[in-house]
């Protein structure tokens, strides 16, 4: 799962991209409004993470912009204002949700969750393909019962292939989706994660087809 | 709790009352007056006239005396109680209408003891003989008719006594006609009762009039009250007084003065809203990059190059917390101080600045600036307090240090510029953009640019309020050659010392000065 940080404070912003990326999240960070909306213009993420002070203009004013340019990726506010009409006003110009400063890494950790599983359409946070399991909270993943080993990268190819079991996801739909801006991608890089899933799924588990020329999809019930 | 309008009225009403009062004892005073003297005229002239009637002839007096008796009852004051004596015989009237004591019953009494009753008369003059208009009907008059108050049967009596000869009759008759003085009184009663009764008309009339002239005339000041009120709920913000426009000068002066000082409370209340929530804005920040950090530590543990980053940014921002504090401090301090706690005292400038200096030349920050010092004369005299001045350069110096390069230029320069003293701290890093120079004098105002260190936007507002203290002006210019940032000081010059030549150091600094 992607997300995008919008906040001037460097070291926060730090902060934030290493403590979400250790919870499975593949993070990017931009410092100024402007370059946010560049960016999600183009890029798909699956929440953004915006501060309301911006140096280069209000955090308000980015919200309207993305979404009167039909952005629909879920928006968390955050705030160091402790006014009430901030946030009101931040979830009524189409935030999703808010944070108040200083705020809880978790609690930053399981809100983004929340809101990318709503977003998602399937707000239990369990994802089940078969005898397949996959818990978002905890991020473990169990086959009839027995603990699967997964890294974090291959945690996150099979949680976007659960996420829509039975249909085709895109290799450039998936790589977007896992990696960020910096890390370092081999071309093969995404058939080598998927590779070591099959391996660790087999026998019981479902399969992950591949749809040459197009990408990959877990095979339903 | 009176309000004015009661007060006001009561003030007035008062005098008014006994104005009132004292009229109407004047008018009553008078109408017993006209009343007594109208009354013994009736008795007069009722004695006069049954005398008229008596001195007839015999058989003529029979018939005559009924009649003046009818006619004196049938008055509108009727006289009820006559009597005529001959010596101690009844002749007609009331029995107990008795003579006087000193009645003389003997024949040949002829000196009238008492002087016959008299009224001042106003408007006419007629001569009147013993009583009478004709002078033959004064005939054989021994006492002419006079008034006397007197106790007859327990209750108390003005009397009207005419004594006189009659032919057929022995001794001098007397002819008496009595009122009753209660019965005057119960009269005149009747009088005061309607006096009193239109005072205490016109005293409330009067109540009511004034109580709502008062009413009109306070209408401005009671429409201030309300409005006052009416701003006392809790919920009400933004209280402003209005009047008409042709409201009376004091309750426009007080309205204008009401609303200046709401103004002026709007005006702190909002500053001090402000500064609190930027104040708290400015803490959270580095509240939640800690937080943030801490939590990194706990997943990567500290020797990870991660945690090593979140531990230097914990250490940054424990840094910047702990001088937000220290300026927030010193900016309450300075609000809450009156300037009247500064010394005004005289201090060489290059002395406090080249302390400074060399006191910043070994911070860390400063390692590899070239960090440099510049004064024209020994001493540079400037008026003020020391303590102050030493803050400012010493922040001015420090934020020339923090926003810039690691290996820049900053020069402290102390000279004087048309005979004041002027501190001059420059450096050669970003400066700060023309049009941003007179924000930066705002409280957490920060330029934008997101390579900048964050500071926290009180380092100027700080120095400049230092500098407003002590009446010294803060500006900020370009750097030498366009570059950079200069900001200067212009202190007060000391006073000239006149004739202190027992101050050893003053004399030695004009001299050091002067050269």
């Amino acid at each position: 799962m992607r997300i995008l940080i919008v906040e001037d404070d460097r070291s926060l912003a730090r902060g934030m991209e290493a403590s979400m990326a250790s919870a499975g999240f593949a993070m990017d960070f931009v410092s100024t409004g402007e370059e946010a909306i560049e960016i999600l213009a183009n890029e798909p993420y699956n929440l953004v993470v915006l501060d309301l002070g911006l140096p280069d203009m209000d955090g308000l004013e980015v919200l309207s912009t993305l979404r009167r340019r039909e952005v629909q990726t879920p928006i968390l506010i955050l705030t160091a204002r402790d006014a009430v009409n901030d946030r009101i006003e931040g979830l009524d110009r189409g935030a999703d949700d808010y944070l108040s400063k200083p705020f809880h890494p978790r609690e930053l950790e399981s809100r983004a969750r929340a809101l990318i599983r709503r977003s998602l359409g399937s707000p239990d946070p369990v994802l089940r393909v078969g005898c397949l399991s996959f818990d978002r909270s905890t991020r473990t993943v169990h086959l009839d019962r027995s603990v699967v080993e997964l890294r974090r990268r291959e945690l996150a190819v099979l949680e976007t292939l659960m996420g829509r079991p039975g249909k085709v996801v895109t290799r450039e739909c998936l790589t977007a989706e896992v990696f960020n801006f910096t890390d370092a991608v081999a071309p093969n890089a995404l058939d080598v994660y998927v590779g070591r899933l099959r391996r660790k799924l087999t026998p019981h588990g479902p399969v992950i087809r591949t749809v040459r020329g197009l990408g990959y999809m877990l095979e339903g019930n | 709790m009176t309000s004015l309008r009661a007060r006001l009225t009561a003030a007035v009403m008062m005098p008014l009352v006994a104005l009132a009062i004292m009229f109407g004892g004047i008018t009553c005073w008078m109408i017993h007056r006209t009343l007594s003297t109208a009354s013994d005229r009736t008795l007069v002239g009722s004695v006069t006239m049954i005398g008229r009637a008596i001195i007839t002839d015999t058989s003529a007096r029979h018939q005559l005396l009924p009649l003046a008796i009818h006619l004196l009852q049938s008055q509108m004051t009727p006289v009820s109680h006559y009597s005529v004596y001959d010596g101690g015989k009844l002749i007609a009237g009331t029995a107990w209408l008795v003579p006087p004591d000193d009645y003389d019953p003997a024949p040949g009494a002829k000196i009238p003891r008492h002087p016959p009753a008299s009224f001042p008369l106003s408007y006419r003059d007629t001569q009147l003989v013993r009583g009478y208009v004709d002078a033959r009907d004064a005939k054989g008059v021994i006492q002419p008719a006079y008034l006397r108050d007197a106790v007859l049967e327990g209750r108390s009596v003005r009397i009207a006594t005419e004594i006189r000869t009659l032919p057929g009759f022995p001794h001098p008759v007397v002819i008496q006609v009595a009122d009753f003085l209660g019965d005057r009184q119960a009269y005149e009663q009747k009088f005061f009762l309607r006096v009193a009764g239109a005072g205490i008309l016109i005293v409330m009339t009067a109540v009511l009039l004034f109580y709502g002239a008062v009413t009109w005339g306070l209408g401005p000041f009671a429409s201030l009250t309300r409005q006052i009120d009416a701003a006392r709920r809790p919920s009400t913000s933004h209280v402003r007084l209005m009047l008409a426009e042709d409201a009376p000068r004091e309750a426009l002066l007080l309205a204008t003065a009401f609303n200046e000082l709401m103004a002026r409370t709007e005006r702190a209340l909002s500053s001090l809203r402000e500064f609190t929530s930027n104040a708290s804005h400015q803490l959270r920040t580095p509240l939640a990059i800690v937080r943030v950090h801490i939590d990194v530590l706990n997943r990567y543990g500290p020797s990870s190059p991660q945690g090593a980053t979140a531990l230097a940014d914990i250490g940054a921002a424990v840094d910047s917390l702990e001088r937000l504090l220290a300026q927030l401090i010193s900016l309450a301090r300075m609000d809450e101080q009156g300037p009247e706690t500064i010394s005004s005292e005289t201090f060489d400038l290059t002395q406090v600045a080249a302390g400074i200096v060399a006191n910043r030349v070994t911070h860390p920050d400063a390692a590899a600036m070239d960090i440099g010092f510049e004064a024209d004369t020994h001493a540079v005299l400037a008026l003020g307090d020391q303590m102050l001045a030493t803050e400012m350069i010493a922040n001015l110096l420090d934020n020339a240090i923090r926003y810039h390069r690691a290996d820049g230029t900053v020069t402290v320069r102390v000279l004087t510029r048309e005979g004041t003293p002027v501190a001059e701290i420059e450096d050669d890093g970003p400066g700060i953009a023309p049009a941003d120079r007179e924000k930066v004098w705002e409280r957490f105002y920060r330029t934008p640019g997101a390579d900048a260190p964050s500071g926290s936007g009180l380092g100027l507002p700080i120095v400049r309020a230092l500098g407003e203290r002590m009446g010294a002006r803060v500006t900020l210019a370009d750097g030498a050659h366009g570059k950079g940032l200069k900001a200067v000081i212009v202190f007060r010059p000391p006073e000239p010392q006149p004739e202190r030549t027992d101050d050893t150091y003053f004399a030695q600094a004009r001299q050091m000065t002067a050269c």
